[in-house]
C-alpha cells in the first residue's frame, strides 16, 4: 500500500484514492447554450480530504483522463496522454479511403478483372454496402455495374467469390 | 463510326480430327472477326490476350463441358450493322463459349 501511495502522489496531474478507484463527486452539468458551456470536471476525493487534513483538490479536463468509473483498476501508464488518445481512437471506426478516386480511375475498367471485383464480395458472393467498401456513391454504381457485367460474361461467378482471387489471397 | 470492345471466351481445344490449341482456335476467330469488319470499312485498334484460364463454374456448349477457357478481346470502330453481323457469327459459332460487346464510346473525341 505504501508503494502504491508514493506511485499515486508523484503524478502532478490529480489525486487518488490509496486503493486506485475513483470516486466521482460534484461532476457539472453541461447546459444547452453554447456560450454558456461549463468545463466538464471531475474531483477526487483523497485520503487527506477524508481524514479532514488540508490539501487542495485538482480538477482535471475530461480530454485529458482516460474513461475509468467506479471500482475500475488502472496503472500508470494508462494516464499518460498517448494511453488516452489510444483509448479514444478504438472507438472511432473510420471508413477505408477510395482507391478509385486516388488512381483517377473507374471500377468499369476493371470489369475484366476479377481479382479486383473479388475484394468487393463477400464470401456468398453478394456486392458489399457502400458502408463496408468505403467508395464514393459514384464508384459504388460504377462498380454494381462491373460487377454484373463480368457475372453475366462468365469472368465472374454469381454465388461466391473468383477462384483467382482465392488463389492469389493468403487465409 | 462508334467505338466497340469485344471480349470472347473461347474453347481451350478441340478434339476432333486434327488437335487445335487454344490459340489457333482463337486466331482463327479473331480473324473472322476482323474480316467482317474490315469488308464493312472498320478499323482495328488492337488486340488483348489474357491466356488459358481456369473457368469459375464448367460452361456447356453444345454437349459438351469445358472447364478451361481462353480470354481474349478486341478493340474496334465500325458502325452499328457490322456489329451486329460479327454479333450473329459469334452466337452460331461453337468454339465461343461466351462473349460480349461493349460500346465504349459513340465518338472518339469522347474517350
Amino acid at each position: 500500500m505504501k508503494l502504491l501511495d508514493s506511485l499515486i502522489t508523484t503524478f502532478q496531474h490529480g489525486t487518488f484514492t490509496s486503493t486506485g478507484s475513483i470516486v466521482r463527486t460534484n461532476v457539472l452539468r453541461k447546459s444547452n447554450n453554447l456560450r454558456s458551456l461549463r468545463f466538464i470536471t471531475t474531483k477526487y476525493n483523497t485520503s487527506q480530504q477524508r481524514q479532514g487534513k488540508n490539501s487542495s483538490s485538482v480538477t482535471i479536463p475530461r480530454s485529458l483522463m482516460p474513461n475509468l468509473g467506479p471500482g475500475d483498476v488502472y496503472t500508470p501508464s494508462d494516464l499518460t496522454l498517448e494511453a488516452v488518445d489510444a483509448q479514444r481512437n478504438e472507438f472511432r471506426q473510420r471508413r477505408p479511403a477510395d482507391p478509385f478516386t486516388a488512381l483517377g480511375k473507374s471500377p468499369l475498367d476493371y470489369w475484366k478483372n476479377p481479382v479486383v471485383l473479388s475484394e468487393y464480395l463477400t464470401e456468398l458472393g453478394r456486392i458489399k454496402h457502400r458502408a463496408v467498401t468505403g467508395l464514393s456513391a459514384k464508384h459504388q454504381r460504377q462498380l454494381t455495374r462491373a460487377i454484373k457485367r463480368a457475372r453475366a460474361t462468365g469472368v465472374l461467378p454469381s454465388k461466391c467469390r473468383s477462384v483467382h482471387w482465392a488463389l492469389q489471397t493468403k487465409f | 463510326m462508334v467505338f466497340y470492345e469485344l471480349f470472347c471466351i473461347s474453347r481451350p481445344f478441340v478434339r476432333k480430327m486434327v488437335y487445335t490449341e487454344a490459340t489457333d482456335i482463337a486466331k482463327n476467330l479473331a480473324k473472322r472477326c476482323g474480316t467482317i469488319l474490315l469488308d464493312r470499312r472498320g478499323a482495328i485498334d488492337g488486340f488483348e490476350v489474357y491466356g488459358l484460364k481456369e473457368l469459375d463454374k464448367p460452361i456447356k456448349k453444345q454437349g459438351e463441358k469445358y472447364d478451361f477457357g481462353f480470354w481474349w478481346g478486341m478493340r474496334f470502330h465500325c458502325s452499328t450493322f457490322a456489329q451486329y453481323e460479327m454479333f450473329k457469327t459469334l452466337h452460331q459459332d461453337p468454339s465461343v463459349l461466351r462473349f460480349n460487346i461493349i460500346r465504349k464510346a459513340y465518338k472518339i473525341d469522347q474517350l
